[in-house]
């Protein structure tokens, strides 16, 4: 008889924990859509709520007629800004989640580590030199901002993996430590635009360290939007190996996965979906540090659970962060960054006082 | 089905840390390697399960070499008991057992069975559902012991070949009861058809519970045999050059 309840109760237990993934996201799913409904509605010019499905009908081209003033306004002004913030939100979350496996540590955000600010060195390079670039072709320009940004999140995050990673231990000293020196080095180039800049540019280079949505406009942000979709689909499906990889290298190794392969894509993939978000939005600090971490106090450590919650999650907060910034001190609007660091800072000084045991 | 080291030398800084070992492991075995610290033991496991290549020789899983399987062609076939575990995020006992059954493309419902059977095994299913980080060190070298029999469980016939399991001193940090019933555990699952190595400090208990023995010294195989047979006070004494009184109290109970 002891045998059959105990059968049950693991069999509850494997089934109730499928039963809690998919109630979770779709919790967090429906949160991510309020929000995106709040951040259109939300604004100097009010708008009705049936003014969102006729905006979204003339973006998409399908129905020409729709030409009101209030779907214009969101079709043209909401409409990109706040989908902007939807994969602005995934991919800092997703990254945050998928490098903290990848460390497996806790401590990790792509803006600590440096992989954020590698970023817009690699974009404010770009638009120092890009004009003189003349050889590549007017349809691949679209592409070169995140391509950039792209190359310097990834200098950054296999400057970091090299210095961090140790005989297949990682040292989150060395690891932040060369995020530090990530930071400074972009700081010393954001400087150097700063000072080359004059006012109008001095204003567009301000949104590379604070972090915004605004100013959003569909021809400059799809290239980052197909980016962060076809990096945060390949990470998604390594969830399963990141639970192997959170058990130690050696033990994934053990149970089948191959840690070479899954490192190299763990240092790729969140390069590119940190690059994307930041050439079009600056530097958003701290969401990859917070939405992974609360994700697992609400639904434990599966990484099938938490890469996508990460995601969600990230959009909440991008969204409320933005909806925030722009009614604080409405009708002039805060950078984001300045919002999410004001959050994410402390949480992360609350988590070393937490953590401190752990770190070596 | 057998997992086997043919001429073996493995060498690393210059420093030969095996020799011309021979080691022939069969399924429904419980081999043990015996030998000081510093004979290459931990070495010789390593090569079995594929961690490191050798630099002469074979290793062969199966008949086939270790180094033509895939990562997770090893792992449907073999499985590594680690000595500790430190996961980076928090993780139930049972989370812990089922990730043995990873590198099987299986359901839920099936792996939860296997997750149970191995839990009973080591006698932990009351500990299924605590943190593993908050169990003392011998639960947690249990539910280690479980993840392993998940994984290499002979019930599971989608690997129709002889599996191996291969643990370094599992019994190193537990109390004489809990070092009994680890030996017992591998006792059955030998028995049950899987190929048992263990790397262990205890003579006694391979003289009881072991099928054969390998005996190491200086990189190389001293001896090789049934262990009632092999492993003598004499040869003790002269392997691990202690005397001959320390000797016999090591092979009796």
């Amino acid at each position: 008889m002891e045998s059959s309840v105990h059968t049950n109760s693991i069999f509850y237990l494997s089934n109730r924990s499928k039963t809690k993934r998919a109630l979770a996201l779709s919790i967090l799913g429906g949160m991510a859509l309020v929000a995106l409904i709040i951040s259109i509605l939300t604004g100097p010019v009010e708008i009705p709520i049936s003014a969102i499905w006729q905006g979204l009908k003339r973006t998409l081209g399908a129905d020409p007629t729709a030409m009101s003033g209030s779907s214009a306004i969101v079709s043209v002004i909401r409409l990109p800004r706040v989908f902007l913030g939807v994969f602005v939100g995934a991919a800092l979350g997703i990254s945050g989640a998928a490098l903290q496996g990848l460390f497996r540590n806790p401590l990790v955000d792509p803006g600590l580590i440096g992989v954020s600010s590698g970023g817009a060195l690699g974009a404010s390079i770009w638009i120092i030199f890009g004009s003189t670039l003349t050889f590549i072709p007017e349809f691949l320009m679209v592409f070169a901002l995140p391509v950039f940004a792209f190359l310097g999140s990834l200098f950054a995050m296999v400057l970091v993996y090299r210095i961090g990673f140790k005989r297949g231990y990682v040292s989150v000293a060395a690891m932040l430590l060369s995020g530090i020196a990530i930071n400074a080095l972009a700081a010393a180039a954001l400087g150097f635009l700063v000072f080359m800049s004059d006012d109008t540019q001095l204003r567009s280079i301000n949104f590379w360290t604070l972090g915004s949505l605004g100013g959003a406009i569909w021809a400059k942000i799809w290239p980052s939007m197909l980016v962060v979709t076809v990096a945060s689909t390949l990470i998604l499906r390594d969830a399963k190996n990141l639970n192997l990889f959170a058990i130690g290298e050696i033990d994934a190794k053990h149970l089948g996965c191959d840690t070479a392969k899954l490192k190299r894509r763990m240092v790729i993939l969140p390069a590119m979906a940190t690059a994307a978000a930041v050439s079009v939005s600056g530097i958003i600090g701290f969401i990859g540090l917070v939405a992974p971490h609360l994700i697992r106090l609400m639904v434990g450590t599966d990484h099938r659970l938490v890469l996508p919650g990460s995601a969600l999650l990230g959009v909440i907060l991008v969204l409320t962060a933005d909806i925030l910034a722009r009614v604080a001190v409405s009708p002039a609007e805060l950078p984001l960054g300045i919002i999410t660091s004001l959050i994410g800072a402390p949480f992360f000084i609350w988590l070393l006082v937490r953590y401190k045991g752990w770190m070596p | 089905m057998s997992l086997r080291l043919e001429e073996v030398h493995y060498t690393i800084d210059r420093k030969k840390l095996l020799k011309d070992v021979n080691i022939s492991c069969e399924a429904g075995q419980l081999s043990a390697i015996v030998g000081p610290n510093g004979a290459g033991k931990s070495t010789a496991l390593k090569l079995m399960s594929g961690d490191l290549a050798p630099t002469s020789g074979t290793t062969l899983l199966n008949l086939a070499e270790v180094s033509s399987y895939s990562a997770r062609e090893l792992a449907l076939r073999r499985a590594v008991m680690p000595q500790q575990t430190t996961p980076a995020f928090g993780l139930k006992v049972w989370e812990m057992v089922q990730l043995g059954r990873a590198p099987f493309a299986e359901n839920l419902v099936l792996s939860s069975e296997y997750v149970e059977k191995s839990l009973r095994i080591v006698d932990a299913m009351h500990l299924a559902e605590r943190e593993l980080m908050t169990l003392s060190g011998g639960e947690k070298q249990r539910i280690l012991l479980a993840k392993a029999l998940a994984q290499v469980s002979v019930e599971d016939a989608s690997v129709s070949e002889g599996k191996f399991l291969l643990l370094d001193e599992p019994t190193a940090s537990l109390d004489l009861k809990q070092a009994q019933t680890v030996m017992k555990i591998l006792r059955a699952a030998a028995d049950s058809g899987i190929g048992v190595v263990v790397v262990i400090h205890d003579i006694a208990s391979v003289r009881r519970y072991g099928d054969t023995v390998f005996l190491l010294k200086d990189g190389g195989v001293a001896y090789a045999g049934e262990p009632k047979i092999v492993l003598t006070a004499e040869r003790i004494a002269d392997s691990y050059d202690v005397d001959f009184e320390t000797a016999e109290g090591s092979i009796s109970f």
